[in-house]
């Protein structure tokens, strides 16, 4: 199939072409997938996260208003989804559309085989910034990239406004980073690091 | 134009997401699957209201979270009550109508009966996402709905 634009996808989607499906689906699942685990679940609650908004996406195809940013729709679905799940499990949510510059506390506690101590540290970092951080550090970070519409989109926040927050966001994370490296020591081996 | 400023803390991140966390096969064919979902004949009856959303933490113990979805001139209203891992679904049709309800997730489906005042329960439903599918006869017309996707 020669390369498609996301609407003529979705247009054949529509009409039963599920070959147009899957490759929407390959495009846009690991936007998806690192919305839900920039929040934090788990990885039983971002499949279902994921589950649910693609489903939605089933349910709406045909319906979308601006069908060139589907990124955009299914990050905003797939975020709401996570405030849904952090609800039912009586997390605080300041509110669907606040600013979630709340610590994690929770570094990402699955088995993770990362082989240099640097991406170990970096990966016990990620999950140390400020929610907000992670959600759009993980967004931008995904193959294909997405555009910085679809990432306003994703986050609730002003297309103008992506640039200096990633900024701000790498920042937080070196500086993570740093102490990390400059406390060395035993305590590194801890999986969990500092709580 | 989609890199504004080149951090080489952010390439560094990029391999160490993909090596630590890339999306499981199983989630990437899930969402593959959820296309033999797709109805053409149903109209849709959207999400608008989740009590998990609007109400604010007044979560004493177990109080039951309630679903309102609205499609064109109809309103179904669910209430899920947590039983240990599988979800009982309580639920109301606006009008009343008798009708056959077929609550679907991604494994299967179940099918109930709604009675002449609309009303219906299905009980081990399990946790995840569902939809219901609702057929009726409204002046001698079937009359097909399918409510928004839900986790519950």
């Amino acid at each position: 199939m020669p390369e498609l634009s996301t609407a003529e996808l979705l247009a054949a989607a529509g009409n039963g072409d599920s070959a147009a499906w899957n490759e929407l689906v390959e495009r846009y699942s690991r936007l998806v997938w690192a919305v839900a685990r920039g929040f934090s679940l788990s990885t039983a609650d971002a499949a279902d996260v994921s589950q649910t908004t693609w489903l939605r996406l089933v349910e709406h195809l045909g319906a979308l208003r601006e069908p060139e940013h589907l990124g955009g729709w299914l990050a905003t679905t797939a975020r709401h989804e996570c405030l849904r799940v952090l609800r039912k499990g009586g997390r605080e949510v300041l509110g669907v559309e606040a600013d979630l510059d709340l610590e994690s506390g929770e570094p990402t506690p699955e088995t993770v085989v990362l082989h240099s101590e640097r991406d170990r540290l970096l990966w016990l970092s990620l999950g140390e910034i400020p929610q907000r951080c992670q959600v759009l550090l993980r967004a931008l970070a995904t193959e294909p990239p997405p555009s910085y519409h679809d990432v306003s989109l994703s986050l609730g926040v002003p297309i103008g406004s992506i640039g200096p927050t990633r900024a701000r966001c790498l920042d937080h994370l070196r500086k993570r980073l740093q102490g990390h490296e400059n406390a060395g020591g035993p305590e590194l081996d801890s999986p969990r690091g500092g709580g | 134009m989609a890199e504004p400023m080149f951090d080489p803390l952010a390439a560094e991140l990029r391999n160490v997401i993909e090596q630590a966390d890339p999306i499981p096969d199983s989630v990437l064919a899930a969402a593959k699957a959820s296309f033999v979902w797709r109805t053409v004949d149903a109209e849709l009856a959207e999400l608008v209201t989740d009590s998990l959303l609007t109400a604010s933490s007044i979560r004493s113990g177990s109080a039951a979270r309630l679903l309102t979805f609205e499609g064109p001139g109809v309103e179904v209203e669910v209430e899920v009550a947590d039983i240990g891992a599988t979800r009982r679904l309580t639920g109301q049709l606006v009008p009343v109508a008798a009708a056959t309800v077929v609550v679907r997730w991604s494994g299967g489906s179940v099918e109930a009966q709604a009675d002449e005042l609309g009303r219906f329960s299905v009980a081990e439903v399990p946790a995840g996402a569902v939809s219901l599918a609702i057929t009726s006869t409204v002046d001698g017309a079937a009359r097909s709905i399918v409510t928004s996707w839900v986790s519950i």
